[in-house]
C-alpha cells in the first residue's frame, strides 16, 4: 500500500507480490488476455501499468496448482535449469490426459455393478468426489481444503461415487514409460478429481483391492506402497482445471507447464483442439497457427463399452474418426497405450542417442580447446517436436499418394481452398495433416498415381476410380488412423473396402526382387516396381534418419510379401 | 500475529426472523459470514468470539422489502501477517520456483531467490523434483517439513491473504522434519 512508487524490477511474483522485496505490484494478471498480451508487448500502454520488465510476464503453474508469474529471463533461467535436471536423469518429461486417454470415468450408480466383476480383473475403481460446487474449486490450496478433509468426504449430500475404467494395458504402458519419462498429469477435471485418479491408478498398479481410501482408516501395507509409488510417479506435477482458468474455455498451454515450449516434452491427449486452442504452443514449431504443436501425441479416445450409455464427468472426449467404423468391437481390446509406449520409447531413444553424440562431439572438440556454451549445444540437439515430426514423415513409403473421398465435406474443401489462395496459413483438416504429417502427398482427384483411396464408406464415386487403378489400395479411414495412432505403417489388407486390382502379366520373381516396402500386398505391378525401386533408393539415401523399428517393420512386410509369392509360385 | 478485535458488520434480515430469537439468528449469521474469511483492514477471522447484544443497533426498516438491517460489533479473534515477522509454518508443496508453505489459513511462499546460497544451487544444492536439497545434503525442504521464516510482505484483501517470505537469513530455515504429515 505505502508503495505505490516503489518500482521493483525483480522477477518473481506471487498473487501481486514481489516474491524478492515483499512489494505490492500491481497484479497484470489478466486471466483472459494474458495470451495476447505475450504478443502485444510492442503495444506500448499497459494497461495494468506495472513494470517494463513484467510486460512480458507469462503465468507458471506450478506443482499444487500454483501460479506464480515470473519474467521471461527467469522463465528460460527456470527451463534451463528443468533441462539439466531431467538431462541428468536421462528422463524426458510426459504430459498426460486423463479422460479418455488412461481412463474412462462416469458418475452414474449403475456403473457400480463393474467395480465388482471379475472380468474387469480390478480395473474398474470407485471413488467419492465432493459434489462440483464453486467453492470448493476456489479454495483448493488454501485452508478450505481442510473443511474437505474434514467434513466433506463424509456427507453423501456433498459427494458423488465416482466410477472409473482404467484404460486396458495401463500398467504395461506406466511401467514402460516411467523409466524413461517424468510424468505430469494436465487435465480439465477438477483437482480433487485429478488427485484421487492418480491415487486410483498407482492403487491399482501395486495391486491393491478397490475400496475407498476414506473408508479405510489404518494405512495398510499397499496403501502405503501406492502413496509412495504415487510421490514417485506423478509427485506434485498435477494440473488440473482448479489452478488455471482458461482449461474451462478448453485450453491447455504447454508454457504454463514448460516455458521453453516443451523441448523435452512430449504431450498424450486424445484431444488436439484444447493445445490447438492456445495460441501460445509455439507456432514456431509447426508454422500454422490453429493445429496442435508438434509434440502432442494424439491417441484414440478411449471408451469403456458398457459405460457409454452414461454421461461423462469431466470433459468430451476428442472426435473419433473411426467410430461407427466396421471394425467390430471386441470387449476392451484397445491398444492405444501400447502403441502410445512404443512410440514413446522411440522418441526417447532417438532424443537421448543424440544427445550422446553432441556430448561426445563436445568433448573431443574440448580436447581441442573450443569451448562451446550450453546456448550453442541446445541449437544442435534435435528437439523432441523435431524428432516426433521426423518420425511421423518416415511412417508412409514415400511416394504415398492419397486421395479422400467422404472425409472432407466439399463446402469445408471449398472455405480452405479460398481462403489458402487468399495467403491466409488455415490450419488444415485433420485427417489431411494425418496424411501429410506422415509422408503422404494427398491430391484431390484419382488419377494413376494414386495408390491409397481413403474412405469412410466404401461406395463412393473415388472408391470406384481408385478400384479401378491399378495398385491403388481403396482402405477405410481406419487404416490411416491406425498407422497415425501407432505411428507405424499398418498393413492395408484388413482395411481394403475393395480387392485391389491387379495388373495382369505381373512376374513375381521380379516384384520380389525389387518389393516396395510397405505398400501392402498383392498390389505389386511394374509401374509399382519401378516406384518402389525409387523408393528404396531414397530410404537407402535416409538411412541414419529412420529409425529401427521402423526398418524391422518393413522387412517383416517385405519378408511377408516374398513368402506369399513362394506359395503362389 | 494474532489479535481479538471489535470489528463492524451488518446484517439484512427478513421478516420472517422477527421473534423471541432474533438475537440468536444474527449471532448465528454473523459467524456463518465471517469466520474463516479475510477482510482487509483486519486479517483472517479465525473465530467469532462474542456477538453482544446491547451491541446490536435497532435497524433500517427498507421501503420496499420489509427487510431490516441491523449494524452489530461483534469480538474475533484475528490473524494477521505483517512485514518482518518471524513465523514456523509447514511446507505444502515444493517446485522448481521455491515452496509453498501453510500457516494455518495463510499460505506463504518463499522464492529460491531468497534461499541460502548453498540450497537454491548458486554454491551447490538444487531442486531434485520433490525436494530443495543443500550442498551437504543435511537441509532438505520437501513436502511436510516444519520451515521456520520471515514474512517480506502480505497482503490482505477482501478474500485473498497471501504472503512472501524469506529463509535466507540468521536462524531462518529448516526447524523440523516431521514425517510426511503435512496438513
Amino acid at each position: 500500500m505505502s508503495n505505490n512508487n516503489h518500482k521493483c524490477t525483480h522477477p518473481v511474483r506471487v498473487g501481486g507480490l514481489c516474491c524478492l522485496c515483499g512489494a505490492k505490484a500491481p497484479d497484470p494478471e489478466p486471466s483472459d488476455d494474458q495470451y495476447s498480451n505475450q504478443y502485444n508487448t510492442n503495444n506500448g500502454s499497459n494497461k495494468t501499468g506495472s513494470n517494463d520488465s513484467f510486460v512480458k510476464s507469462q503465468n507458471l503453474t506450478v506443482g499444487g496448482g500454483y501460479t506464480i508469474q515470473v519474467t521471461a529471463s527467469e522463465a528460460s533461467l527456470h527451463s534451463s535449469r528443468q533441462r539439466t535436471r531431467l538431462r541428468s536423469l536421462r528422463k524426458l518429461s510426459l504430459i498426460l490426459d486423463l479422460d479418455h486417454t488412461l481412463v474412462h470415468c462416469v458418475d452414474h450408480e449403475g456403473a457400480g455393478v463393474f467395480c465388482k466383476d471379475e472380468r474387469m480383473e480390478g480395473s474398474v475403481r470407485n471413488f467419492l468426489l465432493p459434489a462440483e460446487h464453486a467453492n470448493l474449486e476456489k479454495g483448493v490450496g488454501s485452508g478450505d481444503s481442510l473443511f474437505y478433509k474434514l467434513f466433506g468426504f463424509s456427507d453423501p449430500h456433498l459427494c458423488r461415487r465416482h466410477y472409473l475404467k482404467l484404460r486396458p494395458s495401463l500398467r504395461t504402458f506406466i511401467n514402460s514409460v516411467s523409466q524413461k519419462y517424468e510424468l505430469t498429469i494436465y487435465t480439465a477435471g477438477t483437482r480433487y478429481y485429478a488427485l484421487k485418479v492418480a491415487h486410483a491408478v498407482c492403487r491399482y498398479m501395486v495391486g491393491a483391492p478397490d475400496v475407498d481410501v476414506f473408508t479405510e482408516c489404518d494405512m495398510s501395507e499397499l496403501e502405503k506402497k501406492a502413496v509412495d509409488l504415487n510421490r514417485e510417479l506423478f509427485g506434485n506435477r498435477i494440473i488440473s482445471r482448479s489452478d488455471t482458468g482458461d482449461l474451462g474455455k478448453d485450453v491447455k498451454s504447454l508454457k504454463r507447464v514448460f516455458p521453453d515450449g516443451g523441448k523435452m516434452s512430449v504431450m498424450v491427449d486424445d484431444r488436439e483442439d484444447v493445445w490447438a486452442n492456445a495460441k501460445d504452443n509455439d507456432s514456431l514449431m509447426r508454422g500454422r497457427e490453429g493445429e496442435p504443436p508438434l509434440n502432442l501425441l494424439y491417441i484414440r479416445p478411449y471408451h469403456f463399452e458398457e459405460f457409454k450409455n452414461f454421461k461423462d464427468v469431466n470433459n468430451v472426449s476428442g472426435a473419433d474418426l473411426t467410430k461407427g467404423g466396421s471394425s467390430p468391437s471386441v470387449l476392451d481390446d484397445d491398444k492405444g497405450l501400447l502403441w502410445t509406449a512404443d512410440i514413446l520409447a522411440r522418441v526417447w531413444a532417438r532424443y537421448y542417442e543424440n544427445v550422446d553424440r553432441v556430448t561426445a562431439v563436445r568433448e573431443v572438440e574440448k580436447g581441442r580447446g573450443v569451448v562451446a556454451t550450453t546456448e550453442q549445444d541446445e541449437e544442435c540437439l534435435e528437439h523432441v517436436p523435431t524428432i516426433l515430426q521426423k518420425i511421423r514423415s518416415a511412417v508412409l513409403p514415400p511416394h504415398t499418394r492419397m486421395v479422400f473421398s467422404g472425409l472432407i465435406s466439399l463446402q469445408e474443401q471449398r472455405v480452405y481452398k479460398a481462403r489458402v489462395m487468399g495467403g491466409v496459413n488455415l490450419p488444415r483438416h485433420p485427417v489431411a495433416r494425418y496424411a501429410e504429417d506422415m509422408g503422404a502427398e494427398v491430391e484431390d482427384f484419382v488419377d494413376k498415381g494414386i495408390t491409397h483411396v481413403v474412405a469412410k464408406r466404401g461406395e463412393t464415386e473415388k472408391c470406384k476410380e481408385g478400384g479401378q487403378i491399378v495398385g491403388c489400395a481403396v482402405v477405410s479411414i481406419n487404416w490411416l488412423m491406425d498407422c497415425f495412432w501407432s505411428l507405424t505403417l499398418k498393413d492395408v489388407t484388413p482395411y481394403l473396402l475393395a480387392p485391389v486390382k491387379e495388373a495382369r502379366g505381373v512376374e513375381g520373381g521380379k516384384a520380389a526382387v525389387a518389393p516396395s516396402p510397405g505398400l501392402g500386398k498383392r498390389k505389386r505391378t511394374n509401374e509399382e516396381e519401378e516406384k518402389g525401386g525409387r523408393g528404396n533408393e531414397r530410404n537407402g539415401g535416409e538411412g541414419n534418419d529412420g529409425n529401427e523399428k521402423e526398418e524391422e517393420e518393413d522387412d517383416e512386410d517385405d519378408d511377408g510379401f516374398a513368402d506369399e509369392l513362394m506359395d503362389e509360385l | 500475529m494474532f489479535y481479538v478485535k471489535w470489528i463492524p458488520h451488518s446484517v439484512v434480515l427478513s421478516p420472517v426472523h422477527f421473534g423471541p430469537k432474533l438475537y440468536s439468528t444474527i449471532t448465528r449469521l454473523v459467524e456463518s459470514s465471517v469466520e474463516g474469511t479475510a477482510l482487509s483492514h483486519y486479517g483472517y477471522i479465525i473465530r467469532v468470539l462474542e456477538v453482544p447484544e446491547d451491541r446490536m443497533r435497532g435497524g433500517v426498516i427498507e421501503y420496499d422489502s420489509g427487510e431490516v438491517t441491523y449494524e452489530v460489533e461483534y469480538k474475533a479473534l484475528v490473524f494477521r501477517p505483517f512485514k518482518n515477522e518471524v513465523v514456523d509454518s509447514v511446507v505444502v508443496d515444493v517446485n522448481q520456483l521455491g515452496f509453498f508453505a501453510h500457516l494455518g489459513p495463510l499460505r506463504i511462499f518463499v522464492s529460491q531467490h531468497l534461499f541460502p546460497s548453498d540450497v537454491n544451487g548458486i554454491e551447490g544444492g538444487g531442486f531434485d523434483g520433490n525436494s530443495w536439497v543443500s550442498e551437504d545434503g543435511v537441509v532438505a525442504i520437501r513436502e511436510g517439513v516444519g520451515v521456520r521464516l520471515a514474512i517480506i510482505g502480505a497482503t490482505v484483501e477482501e478474500g485473498n491473504i497471501t504472503a512472501v517470505g524469506t529463509i535466507n537469513e540468521d536462524f531462518l530455515g529448516l526447524i523440523d522434519v516431521g514425517e510426511g504429515e503435512g496438513m
